[in-house]
């Protein structure tokens, strides 16, 4: 299992995940001051011939599903460097909103943070 | 308990959830995004389910449906969210961001679009047949380029954009130095149409002339430009890893190489032909591509019908490997045709050992006796067919006859037979006994109607009037096939292909994808070190059916493994696990299911005969040279166990390297023993 802590240089946008090759991964992605709780999945680069990079999916929501009005999140990337240590990730984000429905984007960059 | 189904108008994105969970809160099922598909789950929170939401928002994410590619393979990633509209178990639209990221690539992709209510149907029950007509050595901007020069009509059912050659400027370079130069000023070469042959003044369908080249080193050229040790490593790539994306700018300096190299040898090629020289030389013709008055058969049913502008052959590379892969999935490591590999004339070349490996016409042999799937090749002469060749192991128990045990040196009927001639495709056809796969071969030999380019010094009329060339008579080949199954009472339920094996050689201006899933090569040796983690240059696909709606344009790449993965998927819901992928570069295959842009059944229109003048019939075309590429139908055959055993026994066949001619290459392949004589040329009219 690895530990995966990064954010945006303007810490406007931050993961904080636990991952381990084609598992599940879980966490909390926090993105406008806003936390979702995440889950996912990722193959590491090198681990099978072919696979060239390290890429993710995440999904997740604020507070509950069956309680209160939350915001929904959908990300995807690709992991620089060792799986139990990353240097980067470039990821892409859509949320949207079920108190106003609208849809925000945000791509970036993360770092260890 | 509800369902969500809908999809983007051009069907490039569908899904297909089930909402479940206590208080429904949860969203569990499928999404198929540019041909793959993804097993995904989320949650949502309904409009109106709780005070303050005031809208139905989702989440989603997931990976390949295909349990073992997640495990074994090279997976992409998907996550969206959105917002629904209208009631929980019934959405009349989704507002949807979709992020896409590659394992295989490293790249992200992002998708945004309206979703609109969809039946659930990807098409696959619209068809009980595929007909596959598999042409040769024609580029996609070759054939097709000029097409929708003002862009597709904005009626089209999906949408879409076409990738083709109109008012881009495209252009290659002319290579310093070359030897007959432009005139002064030109340094490029621009694309332009294929021109009237200035004697006639009638349409010119011998372009390009000679033959370009189309094996390994020379395709490489034509992407980069390159030429660094040819044969040798790094076989003309450039040294950058990964390699750099492609400027297709060599196409030029490759014809010229060729042509001095392989076609005319030590001769230094024109920049233009003049009246004088027939067939017209010249380099500047590489970058001709044929109008679409040249050819209203093919772009009337691309245009009728369904046309796919990224769909990229499976090597870089010649005949023989790229028909392997759209029939098994592989050609085993093999990267140039069969007969040019060194251990060729050893008792047991290594192609026939490794053709043992299983294909789809197997898959459906082996789907049982009671299986109502199954499958015949066609071909002019069905006894040496290509397709028996290519796969010559693995299809040896289908040819027409069988040695007789009890009269040596005599056949008899072969009970398993899969392999007739072409008028057995038009009568099965007009009869409705078309099988669940049928594979059309074109004619091969001279003349010929694969729209293969024409060997050097070849007339391929046999007259030396350019009246009628390859091109011309694949027109009329795949008019016949058309209209036989148009005119067929199985028409509505009938899937027609047309596509070409390879690009030979013809300009294009799309560089093939950089990465693509090989095969499993492990213990296959890998000629000039290729991997197959690239995909080869874009080539005509077709489709026409009673599903597909005019105008109807699929953008989303696909490739060779896309067939097998595509109809594999449909008759595995007739047969379970009868047709599953065979190699992992048909697992990762994008399916072609959004061509089927038609719910409705459609008409299929009569489409003109083309025009071959009356006298072709009778012209005399035995004296043509052979081409490299009918020579390795010949050494093929000359593989065939009825072959050795005549040697065995003592008859005389002649030895190929002898055969220089198209009438003795026919000679030779009658006197093999149990072959069959090639049908006649007049059942193409």
């Amino acid at each position: 299992m690895s530990h995966w802590k990064l954010a945006s240089s303007d810490r406007a946008f931050a993961l904080d995940v636990e991952a381990s090759d084609n598992s599940p991964m879980n966490g909390t992605l926090t993105y406008q001051g806003k936390s979702y709780s995440v889950t996912g999945t990722w193959a590491a680069s090198g681990s099978l011939p072919q696979r060239s990079a390290s890429a993710f999916a995440l999904s997740g929501f604020t507070g509950k599903l069956t309680e209160g009005v939350p915001n929904f999140i959908a990300a995807t990337g690709i992991m620089t460097g060792p799986g139990g240590s990353p240097t980067k990730i470039d990821i892409q984000v859509d949320s949207s909103s079920s108190a106003d429905g609208t849809i925000q984007r945000y791509t970036g960059v993360l770092y260890p943070a | 308990m509800g369902i969500w189904r809908l999809a983007s108008p051009d069907h490039v994105l569908t899904l297909d959830l089930t909402v479940s969970g206590p208080k429904n809160e949860l969203l569990n099922g499928t999404l198929v995004y540019q041909g793959r598909s993804y097993t995904v789950a989320g949650g949502w929170a309904a409009s109106g389910s709780i005070p303050g939401r005031n809208a139905s928002a989702f989440h989603l994410s997931g990976y390949p449906a295909d349990a073992g590619k997640l495990a074994k393979g090279v997976p992409n990633y998907i996550a969206a969210t959105g917002i629904m509209k209208g009631p929980g178990d019934n959405p009349s639209s989704i507002d949807i961001r979709v992020g896409a990221s590659s394992s295989l690539e490293g790249t992200l992709i992002h998708y945004s679009g309206t979703l609109l209510p969809w039946d659930g149907s990807d098409g696959l029950d619209t068809f009980d047949h595929v007909v596959v007509v598999m042409l040769e050595n024609r580029s996609f901007d070759n054939i097709l380029g000029y097409m929708y020069p003002n862009g597709v009509p904005p009626n089209a059912p999906r949408g879409k954009t076409f990738e083709g050659v109109t008012g881009k400027n495209l252009s290659n370079p002319v290579p310093p130095g070359v030897k007959n130069p432009p005139p002064p000023g030109v340094t490029s070469i621009p694309v332009a149409p294929v021109g009237l042959d200035p004697n006639t003044q009638k349409q010119n369908y011998f372009q390009p002339y000679p033959d370009p080249g189309e094996d390994y080193v020379h395709v490489n050229t034509q992407l980069y430009n390159l030429i660094n040790g040819e044969n040798n490593p790094p076989y003309n790539l450039p040294s950058q890893r990964p390699l750099p994306v492609p400027p297709m700018n060599g196409f030029v300096m490759d014809y010229i190489e060729n042509y001095k190299a392989e076609e005319f040898k030590g001769q230094d090629p024109t920049y233009a032909a003049t009246p004088a020289q027939f067939p017209f030389t010249g380099y500047k013709q590489i970058m001709e591509c044929f109008p679409t008055s040249a050819l209203p058969v093919c772009t009337t049913l691309a245009e009728q019908f369904g046309v796919f502008d990224h769909w990229f052959c499976a090597v870089p590379s010649q005949t023989w490997c790229n028909r392997a892969f759209w029939n098994a999935g592989t050609s085993w490591g093999f990267v140039v045709n069969a007969t040019d590999d060194p251990n060729w004339l050893s008792a047991s070349p290594r192609w026939i050992v490794d053709s043992a490996g299983k294909t789809i016409f197997n898959q459906i042999q082996d789907s049982g006796w009671s299986s109502p799937l199954n499958w015949k090749i066609y071909s002019a002469n069905p006894f040496v067919a290509l397709t028996s060749i290519v796969h010559f192991t693995a299809l040896l128990l289908y040819h027409p006859l069988i040695p007789n045990p009890f009269i040596p040196g005599t056949f008899l009927p072969n009970p398993l037979n899969h392999f007739y001639g072409f008028e057995r495709f038009l009568t099965d056809c007009s009869s409705g006994e078309l099988p669940s796969y049928s594979f059309v071969e074109p004619r091969f030999f001279t003349p010929q109607s694969d729209m293969h380019p024409s060997t050097p010094d070849s007339r391929v009329d046999g007259s030396g009037k350019g009246d009628v060339g390859p091109v011309l008579l694949g027109e009329q080949f795949v008019w016949q096939v058309y209209d036989a199954i148009r005119r067929s009472p199985k028409r509505d339920r009938t899937l027609l292909i047309i596509t070409f094996d390879e690009h030979g050689g013809c300009y294009d201006h799309v560089p093939p994808p950089g990465t693509v899933t090989a095969p499993d090569l492990t213990g296959y040796p890998l000629e000039d070190s290729f991997d197959f983690t690239r995909l080869g240059i874009r080539v005509p696909c077709i489709m026409v059916s009673s599903h597909i709606a005019p105008n109807t344009v699929v953008n989303t790449p696909m490739h060779h493994g896309s067939f097998m993965k595509t109809v594999g998927k449909k008759w595995n819901k007739v047969v379970p696990r009868s047709c599953d992928p065979l190699t992992a570069r048909v697992v990762d295959a994008p399916e072609f299911t959004e061509v089927f842009s038609s719910p409705a059944v459609r008409a299929w229109p009569e489409i003109p005969k083309p025009a071959i003048p009356a006298d072709f019939w009778t012209r005399d075309y035995s004296q043509e040279p052979l081409s490299p590429f009918q020579r390795s139908i010949v050494e093929g055959a000359s593989k065939l166990p009825e072959a050795q055993a005549a040697r065995v026994r003592g008859l005389a066949l002649r030895d190929t390297a002898t055969i220089n001619t198209v009438g003795e290459a026919l000679d030779y392949l009658r006197s093999i023993p149990g072959t069959l004589p090639e049908e006649p040329l007049t059942l193409l009219k």
